[in-house]
């Protein structure tokens, strides 16, 4: 009796309750998310079938974003990608060419790997600390880093709010493999590029510049999301001058509002080539989250001043180092 | 042989397996339906709750959210694989008991996984630690203060043994 009538509860609270994710299990939805899987042994081959396929490929590296989505259904794909079966597309290297020095990181580097890698910890530490503050937002445990790429993230929904400004205040470049060749370009553009058609590139590797030794300061920060919204990231990259009063040159960059990370000009504007004072710090986060956020609603403008002001105090202190004053 | 499917080799607690599987499948369906290991549960299906955590190659991973195609030639530890062959459980499962660490017991294989894979990485973590290490894997029932006690007591107790 009970093997008869089990299926049929299961049936109906199926179709009423449960969520499309429950459904794994049942030939019924397996059968309705069938996609040929590819292997590719180079980018150049992996572009090639992107251009084949078009939008009705997807390609994946950790897998940990698109997998979720596929088994809820939400994705269809019909070609599968796996870049992880190209080799030679996980590394953290020191490179030096043509008069630039800096470190290159491959597209399939996982955001584990990375964390923990001496040479980011040293000298793109600003890299490490978005890396180790990302939370993911269904799954917070560091574990899932180790699936997750830097190149898979930063073509995910939530890339705005951790990787990417800490790439931005860095100058990071993105090199990308198409079928005629590489192309590099600024992690702005790579944002840009991505949403315009026809174009079937992928990201090989990031390209961090050597970062001044001293008088530099560099920091993350980030908030928890708000309401079903993502949570924002705030990069900053802060010189000051020789005696430590002016500031040279501040970048702010803001992920987690809209879909691409932005940077401010306003902020910085009323800090370039002013003293460090209170109250400048104040008005440029001021004026930094208001051009940031433009119409989003008042919370989300406080958060994000919060944020930005905090990043720039860190980035003071850590310019100054020994001799901060606790700005 | 199904033209769609594909064959995969990989290590599953110690065996040596050689499957024909559809690209779709993930390590959670491969290790459920296809090698009958149910100890590895599934639960949300994305990627949230961390009851379907195994190990590969050292890592804690959510295996409904990989596909079996991506641990070809991988070595996995599911919780069956976490008593020796005699039947002795590990410490960690011993101090689960001793401590009452689960309920429904539902989670608790993806609780042991991930727990597995953050002590044999880092020995000696704080509660701190532990907390983060473990905020992947939720429960519904026991709460949360038995298991860190029991990852806990399992650091000490390796920490008296080692002087």
């Amino acid at each position: 009796m009970g093997n008869v009538s089990c299926p049929i509860r299961l049936q109906t609270k199926t179709e009423v309750y449960m969520r499309p994710g429950y459904l794994g299990d049942l030939e019924s939805f397996i059968d309705s998310s069938k996609f040929e899987y590819l292997e590719p042994n180079s980018l150049q081959e992996a572009c090639s079938i992107l251009a084949r396929y078009k939008e009705k490929a997807r390609v994946i590296a950790g897998g940990t974003e698109l997998i979720p989505l596929i088994q809820q259904g939400k994705a269809r794909p019909d070609c599968l990608i796996n870049l992880k079966s190209i080799p030679n597309l996980q590394f953290v290297e020191t490179y030096s060419d043509f008069g630039e020095e800096g470190i290159k990181i491959g597209s399939g580097t996982t955001l584990f790997d990375l964390g923990r890698s001496a040479i980011i910890n040293e000298k793109a530490a600003v890299l490490a600390e978005a890396i180790n503050q990302r939370e993911f937002r269904l799954n917070r445990s560091r574990w899932a880093y180790y699936m997750a790429t830097i190149g898979g993230c930063l073509f995910s929904p939530e890339r705005a709010a951790d990787i990417a400004p800490a790439l931005m205040v860095l100058n990071a470049k993105a090199v990308r493999q198409g079928i005629q060749g590489w192309e590099t370009m600024s992690m702005q553009d790579l944002f840009t590029a991505d949403s315009e058609g026809g174009v079937y590139e992928i990201l090989g590797e990031i390209r961090i510049p050597k970062q001044q030794e001293s008088e530099v300061g560099l920091a993350y920060e980030k908030g928890p999301a708000t309401g079903d919204g993502s949570s924002i990231g705030v990069a900053v990259f802060l010189r000051l001058d020789l005696k430590h009063v002016d500031v040279e040159e501040i970048r702010i960059v803001v992920g987690g509002i809209g879909n691409a990370p932005i940077e401010s000009r306003e902020g910085p504007a009323i800090m370039t080539g002013n003293p460090i004072d209170d109250h400048l710090i104040i008005d440029a986060a001021d004026m930094a989250a208001e051009e940031v956020c433009g119409a989003s609603d008042a919370e989300i403008i406080e958060k994000t001043r919060e944020l930005i002001e905090e990043a720039i105090r860190h980035a003071i202190d850590r310019s100054i180092g020994d001799f901060a004053l606790g700005y | 042989m199904d033209s769609t499917k594909k064959v995969i080799k990989l290590k599953v607690n110690g065996e040596a397996y050689e499957v024909a599987i559809k690209p779709r499948m993930t390590l959670l369906q491969l290790l459920r339906n296809e090698l009958g290991l149910t100890g590895t549960k599934q639960a949300c299906m994305d990627n949230s709750c961390g009851a379907c955590t195994v190990i590969v190659d050292k890592m804690a991973v959510k295996s409904c959210s990989i596909l079996a195609m991506q641990v070809n030639g991988k070595e996995i530890t599911s919780v069956e694989g976490l008593a020796s062959k005699d039947g002795k459980l590990s410490p960690l499962q011993e101090s689960f008991l001793e401590h009452s660490a689960f309920q429904c017991g539902f989670c608790t294989p993806g609780k042991l996984m991930s727990s597995t894979a953050m002590l044999e990485e880092m020995p000696d973590p704080t509660e701190e630690d532990v907390r983060r290490d473990m905020e992947g894997n939720l429960c519904r029932c026991t709460g949360y203060v038995q298991y860190l006690e029991a990852i806990m007591d399992v650091v000490g107790k390796r920490k008296e043994a080692a002087k």
